[in-house]
């Protein structure tokens, strides 16, 4: 690579990102963007039933076991979820949760609200408290109630789930039940996590979106120049590789607008939902139920693993643009790139889904190129990996734009002054290496 | 100052795009690089202008290697694009940065080159907004916030004569030594044509240095000093043009007469390059044969209204040598 074969990035990526700025298309997608942002934590926090008075919500509790609750409506009250009454005889229909006893355990019954509103949260809470109130009474110390309570998500049943189950039970008297047995829950963890599983699903959506969208930005950029025939006037004042990197820069910039675009609005939203409606349902829901932790180190390893991606989906979409005479073929580029992203975002919805979240696949998926780039802050966000497999991710991460880097500088001079069918990648990579294209 | 062009050669596969081609410039002045379709012009511009690899051979500029850095080179491409959907001055100050101008003296330049070319109007929509009076249309109410700008111009908008004059603007935006134009007047109408050769006149005038490939010989001859033409990738004829129009000698004599010339034209075995109305464009082997005939139409009586003997012009001797090698190939 020549020393100055990026001579004049900067006002490539200046140009581009100016105009990019200036489409209005481009400026309508970012006002949608912030108005999504701007309406979400009100709608949240109507989908969850919170109230818009500022009053907490009142539970009713049937509890058909001779446990006694003291505590639990303290706890729920200290949660913020609202407050807690046990339900009389009279009006045991009328009650949001039930506690029944089985030969498997407690189980703890929603029976009103949705599947993640406010009455789920206090079923939670309910389920953690009784477990927590059976370890004490089963003689372990506070200190490893705290521990073990941390860990097991008790699952919650609706009735008709809870009749499906006892039928099940019925039949099958050794099969495993889902209480608050403390060896289930642990097992439950290594699996399907419904904290981790929304979240995991979230930010794939949102990376997959930002990398389709810097993706196709680069692409287009790169086919617009050559269909426009600018290339060989540009090419006499700017290097090739500089007209690339220039484009891949902007296109990451903007598509990083989205994101403080979505953050910045998201924030807005909260600080002046807050003064006229009850959010503290949506932030238990998030830091409780979500488990989201957005701490700097978190937060440094999103951005970072993102940008890395973003920067390595840009590059190729830019050499497999290049291999593009006109916009109507760049429908076959911007394939490939699609293909490879999509397969990052299925394998990592996938493996949290189906419980790849742990040991040696969690590193794995912290490090694969593609996929790394979906799974690694998640996995860092819930503890499932730490820094090294991350850092490991990076290094790999890297030493894959290095690789794409360097075959740009070998083959995108030719590629932009290339003209007639698509280049395929196969045809690309056996022009790198000097051989004949068969096109 | 020169340019030393020296055995530039290029191949695709098995197929000689290039031959050893080489020619210099030791002084300002104007260079024409003359070829049929697909002759190897545009690839030898390239490979010159460091745009496109060389397989063989150099391009010195005062014996160093021509790049964008040892010289400040004005190209206008003959494949020519401006980006559709942007405006155009930020296309021409985006284009004048990349050369290394700054943004002021890019303004300076633009201005007077727009008003050089005519395009004012599409670069700076507000100041020469026409009046309604202009327009003989009934004055409007006045608004609030004076009056409504106008919108910057896309290229899109633009006719192709005035997007190609904003192009040509491109290649001079630097104030370049050295200036290739590929086809510089190649669908022009002709009060855009003489704009565009006032400019290149200028250009020449100061002392740049100017390679120009054409298919208008017309152009070539008006400007050019030296020429190559190259014909299927290698160098057919090259020179400075008088030398070599000279080296052809008188040979082609239009004749005008007032009757049929034809059988005094065959009877001194001269060869009708055309005919219409009495008016003959003839190929004779030297002045004597001229005159021998011009004094057969005066014996006969025809009266003869034009006859002027003269060199081939730059277009037939291109016409003669591809054709000849063409011959040669069959």
């Amino acid at each position: 690579m020549k020393r100055n074969a990026f001579a004049g990035t900067g006002k490539v990526f200046h140009f581009t990102f100016r105009q990019l700025l200036k489409s209005k298309a481009n400026r309508r997608s970012l006002l949608v963007m912030l108005l999504i942002a701007l309406i979400s934590v009100p709608a949240l926090s109507l989908i969850r039933g919170g109230s818009n008075g500022g009053g907490s919500d009142t539970f009713l509790i049937d509890n058909q076991t001779t446990l006694s609750l003291s505590g639990l409506a303290g706890r729920l009250e200290e949660e913020g979820v609202g407050t807690m009454q046990e339900a009389s005889a009279d009006l045991r229909d009328k009650a949001d949760l039930r506690i029944t006893d089985s030969p498997d355990g407690l189980i703890v019954t929603q029976l009103t609200g949705s599947a993640y509103g406010s009455v789920s949260y206090a079923a939670q809470i309910t389920a953690q408290f009784l477990k927590e109130q059976q370890l004490l009474a089963a003689g372990l110390s506070e200190a490893a109630v705290n521990v073990l309570a941390y860990y097991p998500d008790t699952y919650i049943m609706t009735d008709e789930e809870y009749a499906e189950f006892s039928r099940e039970k019925a039949d099958d008297p050794s099969g495993s039940s889902i209480t608050d047995d403390p060896a289930g829950p642990a097992e439950e963890d290594e699996g399907f996590d419904q904290g981790s599983y929304m979240v995991q699903l979230g930010l794939s959506v949102l990376l997959m979106m930002v990398s389709i969208l810097s993706v196709s930005f680069v692409i287009r950029a790169v086919v617009e120049e050559k269909q426009s025939k600018l290339v060989d006037l540009l090419l006499v004042s700017v290097e090739p590789g500089a007209l690339l990197l220039g484009k891949v820069l902007a296109s990451l910039l903007y598509a990083l607008l989205y994101y403080v675009v979505l953050i910045g609005g998201m924030l807005i939203s909260r600080t002046v939902s807050g003064l006229f409606m009850d959010t503290s349902g949506t932030e238990n829901y998030l830091t409780n139920i979500l488990k989201l932790d957005l701490g700097p180190d978190v937060l440094a390893v999103l951005l970072i693993t993102s940008l890395l991606g973003f920067l390595a989906f840009g590059i190729l979409g830019g050499i497999c643009g290049a291999g593009c005479s006109s916009i109507e073929d760049s429908g076959g580029a911007m394939s490939l790139c699609m293909l490879l992203i999509m397969a990052g975002y299925m394998v990592s919805i996938f493996a949290t889904a189906g419980g790849l979240t742990h040991g040696n696949a969690a590193k794995a998926f912290s490090i694969i190129p593609v996929i790394s780039m979906f799974s690694a802050p998640t996995l860092y966000m819930y503890g499932k990996v730490g820094f090294g497999p991350v850092a490991i991710g990076w290094a790999v991460q890297l030493f894959f734009i290095l690789l794409l880097t360097l075959l740009a500088a070998k083959v995108y001079s030719g590629l932009i002054i290339y003209k007639g069918k698509r280049l395929s990648l196969g045809n690309i990579l056996r022009m790198a290496r000097g051989k004949e294209v068969r096109v | 100052m020169s340019l030393i062009v020296s055995h530039l050669h290029k191949t695709y596969g098995s197929n000689v795009v290039v031959e050893d081609l080489s020619f210099t410039m030791d002084g300002p002045g104007v260079y024409a690089l003359l070829g049929t379709n697909g002759a190897g012009k545009t690839t030898s511009i390239r490979m010159m202008l460091g745009m496109l690899a060389k397989d063989g051979g150099e391009v010195l500029w005062n014996g160093a290697p021509l790049t964008t850095e040892s010289c400040n080179i004005g190209y206008l491409a003959e494949e020519r694009g401006l980006y559709p959907k942007y405006e155009l001055m930020d296309q021409l100050l985006y284009f004048a940065s990349l050369r290394g101008v700054s943004k002021e003296d890019a303004k300076a330049r633009i201005r007077s080159l727009a008003k050089r070319l005519d395009v004012e109007e599409y670069l700076y929509p507000n100041a020469f907004k026409p009046s309604s009076d202009m327009l003989g249309q009934q004055k409007k109410p006045l608004r609030l916030g004076g009056p409504r700008k106008e919108k910057p111009r896309l290229a899109e908008q633009l006719s192709k004569g005035n997007q190609q004059k904003i192009q040509f603007m491109t290649a001079l935006l630097s104030d370049p030594e050295l200036i290739v134009l590929d086809e510089p007047l190649s669908g022009l109408d002709p009060v855009n044509t003489d704009l565009i050769r006032d400019v290149i006149r200028d250009e020449i005038a100061k002392g740049k240095y100017l390679i120009m490939s054409s298919h208008q010989m017309a152009t070539v001859e008006e400007f050019c000093t030296d020429i190559t033409i190259l014909n299927r990738s290698h160098t057919v004829l090259q020179g400075n043009l008088n030398e070599i129009k000279k080296s052809y000698g008188r040979v082609h004599l239009h004749l005008k007469c007032e009757a049929d010339a034809s059988l005094y034209i065959a009877q001194a075995g001269i060869e009708i390059l055309s005919e219409k109305e009495n008016e003959y464009e003839l190929k004779v082997s030297g002045e004597s044969q001229a005159a021998s005939l011009l004094s057969a139409l005066i014996s006969a009586g025809i009266p003869v209204i034009t006859y002027d003997l003269r060199e081939p012009s730059l277009h037939e001797i291109f016409v003669e040598k591809v054709g000849e090698e063409h011959i040669h190939e069959a």
